[in-house]
């Protein structure tokens, strides 16, 4: 088979390389005999149409597939099924990484949510993600407020979850930070009624600002609305798929 | 012949040698990959002739591209799909397809369409590394703010929420086997978007041109880049750029 190919090659390179020669020669007779703004024009006109014309004759002359060889009926009968039979096992095994039950896709460029069950598309709506903001709060401290890409699996779920305040948000707000079990600290019925923990202090929640749903605003984590909120909580169970991109 | 025209008979001859070179590199990267086929014994006694027949060549490719995004899917990193049969660009990690588009143009090097099957199988059954990405699109639109030192200085700064930076969206990926994926937004609306777009050819074909230049200067062989210009929605083009790690893989299906 390779034997062929390459004879092939030999075939057309042979033609090709003549053609070039051909058209050098005839291109130096020409420009050698005129004027210096002609064959500066020449040159021009030869440095873009020099590559595209040989390119073309490459393209044209040269066949890099060897001849197809003449078979049976038979035995492109059994190539065709055994094409079949592998493709649709790696058609299987590809389906089978697909969740089968509830999981949800975030997408934090356009601040939208999928949910699905197995192939089937749940609900699609606006959410709202992480802003890019990096806090700094002098030369040592610093935080920034974007939402992880990747896959991750709910943890724990909540109902009517209490924030505890993290010392940013006392920072951002130019607040004194209180001590690390201090009253201040907790706010009740800000996440609204559920809180989906997608681990390493990530969490799908409400918001009382549903009027920024769709635009960039959290510190990292995933806002909904109340009634999308409930739906992912009721659908999403522990151990369920987030994939946040 | 006087001095001058023997100057200019070196000096077209240079040039001349330069343009062929730079011309007759498709043919010189298309036999390198034949050399590395042919070394690969392995994949030599796996690939069936038979492919070759027209019945059996879509259906070898559709092999070819499942094998690769069967690998793909064991990243856990987000991975790119490019299916060129059907038109579409797809998102995906550990195999499950996250996000997906409709391809609104499509351009292909010749060099694709006379890449014979056995080399197509043997690059596109695998996923490929990108080892380059150049965009105008921010990776990471990161907005510093420094912390206020009171209420009021809070106050006062308050923030204004909005979508993140949306600037014209051109991409290029380079792959292995210096395969280049253009990435443009489907629509340009506005001066801007033409400025962006012309600067942004602008500069890849002079680093294209310098590079070209270099390696004759220097007596290596031409690197021949081929090129597979793809037009979707900016929005999309975004998402993708945005989605995708710093060292991201690239399954294609001609």
């Amino acid at each position: 088979m390779f034997e062929s190919n390459k004879n092939n090659n030999h075939f057309n390179m042979t033609y090709a390389l003549k053609t070039l020669v051909y058209l050098t020669n005839l291109w130096l007779k020409i420009t050698i005999g005129i004027k210096k703004h002609k064959i500066l024009l020449g040159t021009g006109v030869l440095i873009i149409l020099l590559p595209l014309l040989v390119r073309f004759f490459i393209w044209q002359m040269v066949e890099l597939e060897p001849e197809p060889i003449t078979y049976a009926n038979k035995t492109l009968e059994i190539s065709q099924q055994k094409l079949n039979r592998n493709i649709e096992l790696l058609n299987k095994k590809l389906i089978a990484r697909r969740p089968k039950s509830y999981f949800l896709v975030i997408n934090s460029s356009s601040n939208e949510f999928s949910l699905y069950k197995g192939c089937q598309l749940v609900k699609k709506d606006k959410c709202s993600t992480g802003s890019y903001i990096l806090l700094k709060n002098g030369d040592q401290q610093q935080w920034m407020f974007k939402t992880p890409k990747g896959e991750f699996g709910i943890k724990g779920k909540t109902t009517a979850p209490v924030w505890k305040k993290p010392d940013w948000a006392f920072i951002e707000e130019g607040l004194p930070v209180p001590a690390l079990n201090h009253y201040s600290r907790f706010e009740y019925g800000v996440l609204g009624d559920y809180a989906l923990n997608l681990g390493q202090g990530y969490l799908i929640h409400g918001t009382l600002y549903q009027r920024f749903l769709g635009l960039p605003v959290t510190h990292g984590c995933i806002r909904l609305n109340d009634e999308n909120l409930k739906l992912v909580n009721n659908a999403l169970q522990i151990g369920s798929k987030v994939y946040i991109y | 012949m006087n001095k001058k025209s023997v100057l200019f008979l070196i000096a077209g001859s240079i040039l001349t040698a330069f343009l062929l070179s730079v011309a007759l590199a498709p043919l010189t990267k298309l036999n390198r990959i034949q050399q590395l086929i042919l070394s690969n014994s392995e994949f030599i006694q796996q690939f069936d002739s038979t492919y070759y027949y027209p019945d059996l060549r879509m259906l070898s490719k559709e092999l070819a591209y499942k094998q690769a995004l069967l690998k793909l899917g064991a990243s856990d990193s987000i991975q790119m799909a490019l299916n060129l049969s059907d038109s579409s660009v797809m998102l995906s990690i550990k195999g499950v397809v996250i996000h997906q588009t409709k391809v609104q143009v499509l351009k292909k090097d010749k060099f694709f369409d006379k890449m014979p099957l056995e080399q197509e199988f043997s690059i596109f059954s695998n996923p490929l590394p990108i080892r380059k990405q150049v965009a105008t699109i921010i990776k990471e639109p990161v907005v510093i703010r420094h912390a206020p030192k009171d209420t009021i200085e809070a106050a006062m700064n308050a923030w204004q929420p909005d979508t993140l930076v949306q600037n014209p969206a051109f991409a290029i990926f380079t792959t292995a086997f210096d395969i280049q994926i253009i990435f443009e937004q489907d629509t340009n609306k506005n001066f801007q978007d033409y400025r962006k777009k012309f600067g942004f050819y602008f500069q890849w074909y002079a680093s294209k041109i310098k590079k070209s230049v270099l390696n004759f200067l220097r007596f290596k062989p031409q690197v021949y880049e081929p090129v597979i210009i793809i037009k979707i929605p900016a929005n999309d083009l975004r998402t993708i750029y945005r989605a995708l790690p710093a060292k991201p893989h690239l399954v294609v299906k001609l």
